[in-house]
């Protein structure tokens, strides 16, 4: 163990002794204490250098990065399959299989 | 005279309750009193806050892959008349103009005068929170501006060549001025004595309000606004949360939480937060058990060190202000320097700036769950001084006999609205700290997840302290 890690796990231990003496208190001392354990057991977690889920939580984030959105993926099934045209497409469709309209007699 | 009299006298009751919620060297202020019939003891709230922070910490490292926030567009709705603008600011200046007149020119009673109560509720408590729902109104209405364009419109005409900003504002200052601002307001309401005599508030307001005058005239009016008008800056801090955003003329909607990260960092910044957070910390705590029992000590080694018995009590909450602030700023740097423990290769004081824009929330959940009572019920006072600004009797709009009234909102009703305040405020910098880690760590997932332990122990932290306050100054 390093004098860093030491110190650390000294400094949780010293953060965690409050909680040994909440037996003892009572009225507002002990409700103060109690309201504030939560901050005390987190700080001590990480002081000792533990981060709890960490791990399982990286795999997750890393699988959600990964994953396409979903809008991304509809649109890719919608390229996939055969498109039938309709509506504005059927007109558009219609429209690119004739060329344009001769103009050149309104020019001259 | 009798009538006037009379009026002040049946207003006692109530005003008494109020004093306690308006001034804080009172025995309980901001007071909920009775509050003893909540299903569960206080705190059980912390330990629930801190369940829903941990599950929104896991939901956001699971369901938020990417930074959402850093970057966003905003949705151009409609385009502010001209007159706006200027009608707004005559109204600030009116309305400023009419609070230092009832200052100096009112009952010399506190809660007569229309003064305290509008600048210690409505102006102090109300505007942030009507910030938060609609956007940067003080903007609009902000009278040290507004005078200044006056002003500066009849100059121009006369001197055309004179300089709007003849002075560089010097990049170091920052928004230091701001927090130096915020301080003596903070001081002025928590430890001065003299905090409720109008005349020494309408003087600090004619004494502050002619600063920003020459601030502005030096270095020009947005620089200063932005920089060193401690209110405007704070207002504007708080109206980051809103959805509202004004680009010139034009008013846009963009998404909830994204005008925080655009918060720069300009020195200072980190500062300004901690202070509003420490000073409103301070409110609490001042009103606790610890403080109650520790304070008589302090004052008493002071004064048997020969200081008078008010100096010496203004010089023990000054360091009580000293070390709540300190306590908050040294409580954020701890999460800072665990956040470098997981990368070291990272300079703290970026890393401090990089993440302090996530305080913004946190601060405006204090100043809601602390003084959501206060402006709730002394609020209500505006009714019956707008009808007699100057506690003489008058009548001005039929109004001057309306009460505050206590039954408004249940105190349980009011714990409620304090615990999701908090609740909401953290889980909000808890999203802008993820977000902000994924922009600032986007080579390493590894440390980007680890590091917002860290954030996520500064918001648990936060969150139970402000609880722990509440409960011990209702209790």
């Amino acid at each position: 163990m390093t004098r860093g890690r030491a110190l650390r796990c000294l400094l949780a231990g010293a953060l965690l002794s409050p909680l040994a003496t909440l037996p003892l208190l009572h009225g507002a001392a002990a409700a103060g204490l109690l309201a504030l354990a939560p901050v005390l057991v987190v700080v001590a977690t990480l002081l000792v250098g533990r981060y709890p889920g960490a791990r399982a939580l990286e795999a997750l984030a890393m699988r959600s990065r990964r994953r396409p959105a979903v809008g991304r993926l509809r649109a890719c099934r919608r390229l996939d399959g055969p498109t039938v045209p309709r509506g504005g497409l059927l007109v558009a469709a219609s429209l690119a299989g004739r060329g344009p309209p001769s103009v050149g007699p309104l020019l001259t | 005279m009798s009538t006037a009299f009379h009026r002040t006298v049946r207003r006692a009751v109530p005003a008494a309750l109020a004093a306690s919620a308006l001034f804080p060297a009172s025995a309980s202020a901001h007071g909920l009193v009775g509050r003893t019939d909540l299903p569960i003891p206080d705190w059980m709230f912390a330990w629930g806050a801190a369940i829903v922070l941990i599950a929104s910490f896991v939901a956001l490292g699971t369901l938020w892959p990417r930074p959402r926030l850093q970057r966003h567009r905003v949705r151009p709705l409609f385009t502010v008349p001209g007159f706006v603008e200027p009608l707004c600011g005559l109204i600030g200046v009116a309305a400023f103009a009419v609070v230092v007149s009832c200052a100096f020119a009112g009952s010399t009673i506190a809660l007569a005068n229309l003064a305290p109560t509008v600048i210690y509720v409505h102006f102090w408590v109300a505007i942030p929170l009507l910030s938060v729902l609609f956007g940067n109104v003080f903007r609009l209405f902000n009278p040290w501006r507004a005078a200044y364009r006056g002003l500066t419109a009849v100059l121009f005409r006369l001197a055309p060549s004179l300089d709007a900003a003849p002075l560089r504002y010097p990049a170091w200052l920052g928004r230091w001025p701001a927090v130096a601002g915020l301080v003596g307001f903070g001081w002025l309401e928590l430890v001065y004595v003299d905090r409720d005599v109008p005349a020494t508030l309408g003087a600090l307001a004619l004494a502050y309000a002619f600063v920003q005058l020459v601030g502005m005239s030096l270095f020009g009016e947005e620089t200063w606004s932005e920089r060193g008008d401690a209110f405007g800056v704070y207002f504007g801090l708080a109206a980051r949360l809103s959805v509202w955003e004004r680009r010139g003329r034009q008013l846009c909607r963009r998404p909830l939480l994204s005008g925080v990260p655009d918060l720069d960092m300009v020195p200072g910044t980190v500062a300004l937060l901690c202070t509003i957070i420490g000073t409103t910390t301070f409110d609490g705590a001042s009103n606790g058990a610890l403080w109650t029992e520790v304070a008589p000590h302090v004052q008493t080694f002071l004064t048997d060190r020969g200081l008078s018995l008010t100096v010496a009590g203004e010089l023990t909450f000054s360091l009580g202000l000293a070390l709540c602030i300190g306590v908050v700023a040294g409580f954020y740097r701890l999460g800072i320097a665990g956040m470098r423990s997981v990368d070291p290769r990272r300079d703290p004081g970026e890393l401090a700036r990089s993440f302090a824009h996530t305080l913004t929330p946190i601060a405006l959940a204090y100043v809601l769950a602390h003084y959501f009572s206060l402006l709730v019920f002394q609020g209500q006072a505006i009714v019956y001084l707008i009808s007699d600004p100057l506690g003489t009797g008058a009548n001005l709009f039929g109004t001057a006999n309306t009460q505050v009234d206590y039954t408004l909102i249940s105190t349980r009703a009011i714990w409620y609205v304090q615990v999701a305040a908090l609740i909401a405020g953290h889980v909000a910098g808890l999203v802008l700290a993820h977000d902000r880690a994924l922009e600032v760590f986007r080579s390493d997932q590894r440390v980007a997840v680890r590091s917002q332990y860290w954030m996520l122990t500064v918001m648990v932290g936060f969150t139970c302290l402000g609880l722990w306050l509440l409960s011990a100054v209702n209790a």
